[in-house]
């Protein structure tokens, strides 16, 4: 009986199970944490540098740091690119010799300081760059490393990027640029949704400072959040992401915002036909701390009648806050921010979309010469809710709230650097469905909390001098479910120790415990359900293979190739009825997306020019019962709705007399749709008679995602110009026009009104930014 | 390098222009064309002399101009005697459609095979067959008109489609709807040629009513009320199956009667 009983157990002994993993895990780390204090013996020291920006006063990423002794001509092995902190560490140095520490950055004066170190030693480095005058120093160009650490899979985006992209904003957005990225797919031009190397937007995780934000999006698709001045950088994981990465299954964006100006006040207004912002930082205490206050809102709906002759019923706003305190050892920043979308995404259906993101989150980073390893804390709240229903009635709504903390310690066991991280999320997920809705769906209304938690840990390992191993893995849990076990790896090889190129790879395995639930078929419907997996059901998950190529050309040139495969399982999605209606049904498919990317970039002082293309096929196949399909296969396999096999992006600009003159020009295939296999009255047999009544009208769709949208295309240009007004004032200007040649290019086919839709026309705009 | 440059910026202008041109064809027609077919909707009734079948072409959006035509013509051939008629055609409009109807102004005749064919003139056709059910004349088998005396109904012969059966205790008028049962229905497999049913006056009503009233206060009309409907071999089936095929929903043809009996019941027995 005793035997039986231990096989049996009851949900309160697999609760404690379970538990019981979770303060296993949580013991082994914090053992590593501690114990390994120990093992780090008075092997090397350890130099940590903080690189300034001289005119702010801001932290700088992307600084290059190099280590050497003076009069070397060998490449330096030792060196270190600045994150977004500023910070970067160069461990394991060799004591009693004197080095020459020079930190540089395209456009600064370099910074240089002859450096000894006894044994043990631990120091800390303030490096504050001062903005070059006149020809750049030839030193900072020899010295100039382009490092590479395993980037297959990764774009990093810089604010320039984002400002060179053709946008009706002064300055640009992220949203835009995103849209010229190989492998990333929007519905068109509004919806706010990004799909990612065949990945959905549910599978998705946005980070902005470490806050987790479902949908920073705006239901214009040329909007985020996050316009180019409030950026310090931004990198999307297209796949392969590291273990610090936890709860998505396709694609990482983390966008890192930019501290407030340390040193002086600033304000600055925009305006142009479709937005309108202000802007206003600067010291609380000079060097020490800093605000910065971003908010903007849409006035479209207000002047697209009149500039595209069609109403563009959107609305959108943002606002930002962020306070940021630096001191020697710590970095602290406190970011608010609020999203508001609404409008109808497809004008002739009344039906309106709304959604709204909160957030209010705080990062510290401390660095000490006492601690052996910076420390790196956050916690906040943030909470997306999205709606739908008719002008009078909210029919449908989803909220998800979450109340995150998450802490990650840097150590060494030996020589290995070692990434150890935890961190705890309480997910809330409300679900509010009308009585039209909940007699069709298998969905309930719901109100439930779940804890999430995770831990990471990650190495770097260098085999020779050429090749680099990056492996790690995750780890998830919550009260009801088993440990997940995601490991990861990168390697990054280069071919005869060259910095110019570089082979990379990256491979893992990637769990959440959510799902986001949304009617594909048709693109006028951006509502999501979200809802945590039900206990005892299949976890969506996901494995990732990338294999990359990176090749730079003297200064100049660079390109870069990529190709990837993913395996999803267990996705979530709509199961099919013949007719047209919102179905939120669901049935499990396994998908199956790859394909390569490709990338050319020119980098002149004068001109630019990037060509990117990205061929992808997506397949997700599922067992026909389930899907309810009329067709005869038992396991039928269909491209979903985000299957844009092409896309092709062309950008480019140059200055000429004081002008910069940008243009963007893209071409996709089009993406799957369900035709419509016929239109027909049906009747109730035999209660009701062909002779006198009517009937009922309805659409039949075809077989699911059996037709292909017509190819698109569209020419961005802009043409700019700042304007020095004395001071410090400054006019930025922009004049522009999205959809040049005015192509009509189809959105959607809406079922309900048998009307196509298109995507923006011919858009001029004119906008200004005066900086204080 | 400058020269390499320019060529290059040359040849994306080229590729450019070239891919502009060769992806001009923006039309867009959502229509699955391959498809091509017509739906047909009616039933032969057997009470009825005329019978009426609605066909549609699938292709034509909801507009006045699309459905104006509908080039077919539609005939009905009897499979016993071979004879065959054309189907008259008559239109309608309704809410900015127009709507075809096709009239058989015939008696359909019972358990008769009937083929009914819808062909365009570019020879595209949809043939569509059908047994009509029997129309066996329901035999009353019971020692008096007592209350509770057993009454055995039969049907016969049958031919293989569902039959249902439904008791009331008042019928359907203008003002009000009657008291009407549950359906019971007999499916081919729940019979082998003939249709028996068994019961008792004043349990059913009883079981209509839901109560245990007498004779005299549930049957104030002094009869028990049946309703039959006998479908065509399958008709049945398709008309209630789940959507396994589009296509067979867009098509529904079959024979079919309905009638109400109505049992003598004498409460003082």
């Amino acid at each position: 009986m005793l035997i039986l009983w231990r096989f049996r157990l009851t949900p309160q002994d697999k609760r404690c199970v379970v538990l019981k993993n979770i303060a296993t895990v949580i013991l082994i780390f914090l053992l590593c944490i501690t114990g390994l204090e120990k093992i780090q013996a008075q092997e090397g020291a350890l130099l940590r540098i903080v690189t300034i920006n001289g005119e702010d006063g801001t932290p700088m990423t992307g600084a290059t740091v190099v280590l050497a002794e003076p009069g070397v001509e060998e490449p330096p092995d030792m060196f270190c690119v600045s994150d977004r902190d500023g910070l970067c560490e160069i461990r394991n140095i060799e004591a009693n010799v004197e080095l020459e520490l020079t930190v540089s950055y395209v456009g600064f004066q370099s910074y240089n300081e002859t450096i000894q170190f006894e044994p043990g030693d631990r120091k800390l480095v303030r490096a504050t760059l001062n903005p070059a005058v006149g020809e750049l120093n030839e030193l900072v160009v020899t010295r100039q490393r382009y490092l590479t650490t395993g980037e297959v899979g990764i774009q990093r985006i810089t604010s320039t990027q984002i400002s060179r992209t053709p946008s009706p904003v002064a300055g640009g957005d992220l949203a835009t640029f995103l849209q010229t990225v190989p492998g990333v797919i929007t519905s068109g031009d509004r919806g706010g949704d990004l799909y990612i190397r065949g990945g959905t937007p549910d599978q998705n995780l946005i980070l902005v400072d470490n806050m987790p934000i479902i949908k920073p999006f705006h239901i214009s698709n040329l909007f985020s959040a996050f316009p180019d001045n409030i950026i310090q950088n931004a990198d999307l994981y297209a796949g392969g992401f590291e273990p610090g990465y936890a709860g998505a299954t396709s694609a990482v964006l983390d966008v890192a915002l930019r501290p407030g100006n340390m040193r002086e006040y600033s304000a600055s207004a925009s305006v142009s036909p479709y937005i309108v912002g202000l802007q206003a930082e600067g010291p609380l205490e000079k060097d020490r701390s800093s605000f910065l206050l971003n908010s903007r809102y849409s006035l479209i709906d207000e002047t697209g009648g009149f500039l595209t002759g069609e109403d563009q019923n959107i609305q959108f706003a943002d606002v930002l806050g962020r306070y940021t305190v630096q001191d020697e050892n710590i970095t602290c920043s406190v970011t608010g921010l609020y999203t508001h979308d609404s409008g109808e995404i497809v004008p002739m259906r009344n039906v309106d979309h709304s959604w709204t993101n909160v957030a209010a989150g705080a990062r510290c980073l401390a660095f000490s010469e006492t601690f052996n390893h910076p420390i790196d804390a956050s916690a906040g709240f943030t909470s997306y809710k999205n709606e739908e229903g008719t002008p009078e009635q909210r029919e449908r709504l989803s909220i998800v709230n979450q109340i995150y903390v998450a802490m990650d310690f840097k150590n060494d066991i030996g020589r290995l650097p070692v990434d150890i991280g935890f961190g705890m999320t309480m997910k809330t997920y409300r679900l509010e469905l009308s009585e039209r809705f909940t007699r069709f769906v298998s969905l309930e209304n719901l109100d439930v909390t779940v804890p999430v938690g995770y831990v990471f840990t990650a190495t770097e390992w260098s085999v020779g001098d050429h090749i680099t191993f990056y492996p790690g893995f995750t780890s998830q849990f919550t009260l009801d479910m088993p440990l997940t076990f995601e490991p990861r790896l990168r390697i990054a090889w280069q071919p005869g120790g060259s910095d110019q190129s570089q082979f990379s790879l990256a491979a893992g395995r990637y769990v959440q415990m959510h799902s986001g639930i949304s009617d594909e078929r048709d693109a006028g419907t951006v509502f999501t359900v979200y809802q945590p997996v039900e206990p005892g059901d299949p976890f969506p998950s996901a494995i990732h293979g990338l294999l990359g190529y990176n090749q730079r050309i003297g200064q100049s040139v660079s390109f870069n190739l990529e190709g990837y495969a993913k395996r999803h399982f267990n996705i979530p999605v709509s199961k099919w009825n013949p007719e047209p209606r919102i179905e939120l049904e669901t049935a499990l498919a396994d998908g199956l997306t790859f394909g390569f990317d490709f990338r050319f970039s020119l980098e002149e002082p004068l001109y630019y020019a990037t060509v990117s293309y990205g061929w992808v096929l997506s397949e997700y196949e599922a067992v026909s019962g389930d899907l309810g399909a009329w067709v005869e296969e038992p396991v039928f396999s269909y491209s979903p709705a985000h299957d844009q096999r092409h896309k092709l992006n062309i950008t480019g600009g140059r200055r000429i007399m004081g002008f910069n003159l940008d243009a963007r020009w893209e071409l996709g295939s089009g993406k799957p749709y369900t035709e419509i296999f016929g239109y027909d009255f049906s009747f109730r047999l035999p209660f009701e008679n062909p002779n006198t009544s009517p009937g009922t009208a309805r659409i039949l769709y075809s077989e699911p995602y059996n037709g292909r949208m017509p190819w698109y295309h569209r020419l961005d240009v802009s043409v700019s110009r700042d304007f020095e007004l004395g001071g410090s004032t400054r006019l930025e200007t922009q004049l522009g026009v999205i959809n040049a040649y005015n192509r009509r290019n189809i959105f959607n086919f809406d079922y309900g009104t048998l009307q196509r839709v298109d995507q923006s026309p011919f858009f001029p705009y004119l906008s200004v930014r005066m900086i204080l | 390098m400058k020269s390499s440059v320019k060529r290059f910026f040359n040849i994306t202008l080229i590729i450019t222009g070239i891919l502009f041109v060769h992806s001009c064809n923006n039309s867009f027609d959502p229509t699955d064309r391959d498809n091509g077919t017509y739906s047909v909707h009616g039933m032969l009734d057997l009470m009825e002399e005329s019978n009426y079948i609605r066909v549609r072409n699938m292709n034509a959006p909801f507009t006045l101009e699309a459905t104006e035509e509908l080039d077919v013509i539609v005939t009905l051939q009897n499979m016993e005697t071979g004879a065959s008629s054309f189907l008259e055609p008559s239109i309608r409009e309704y809410r900015g459609v127009y709507l075809h109807t096709f009239s058989y102004d015939k008696q359909a005749l019972p358990d008769t095979g009937y083929l009914l064919s819808v062909e365009s003139s570019d020879g595209f056709k949809v043939d569509l067959e059908t047994v009509t059910p029997t129309h066996p004349e329901p035999q009353i088998i019971r020692e008096d008109n007592g209350c509770s005396t057993p009454v055995n109904m039969v049907f016969d012969p049958m031919n293989g489609g569902t039959f249902t059966v439904r008791f009331g205790t008042e019928l359907d008028t203008e003002e009000k709807d009657g008291v009407w049962g549950r359906i019971y229905t007999f499916e081919p497999s729940n019979y082998e040629d003939r249709v028996s049913i068994s019961f008792t006056p004043l349990r059913t009503a009883q079981g209509v009513e839901a109560s245990f009233g007498t004779c005299f206060s549930l049957l104030p009309g002094r009869n028990l009320y049946v309703a039959i409907a006998h479908y065509s071999p399958g008709f049945y089936e398709e008309l209630n199956a789940d959507v396994t095929d589009i296509l067979e929903t867009t098509r529904r043809f079959g024979g079919f009667y309905a009638d109400t009996l109505a049992i003598p019941v004498d409460p003082s027995r």
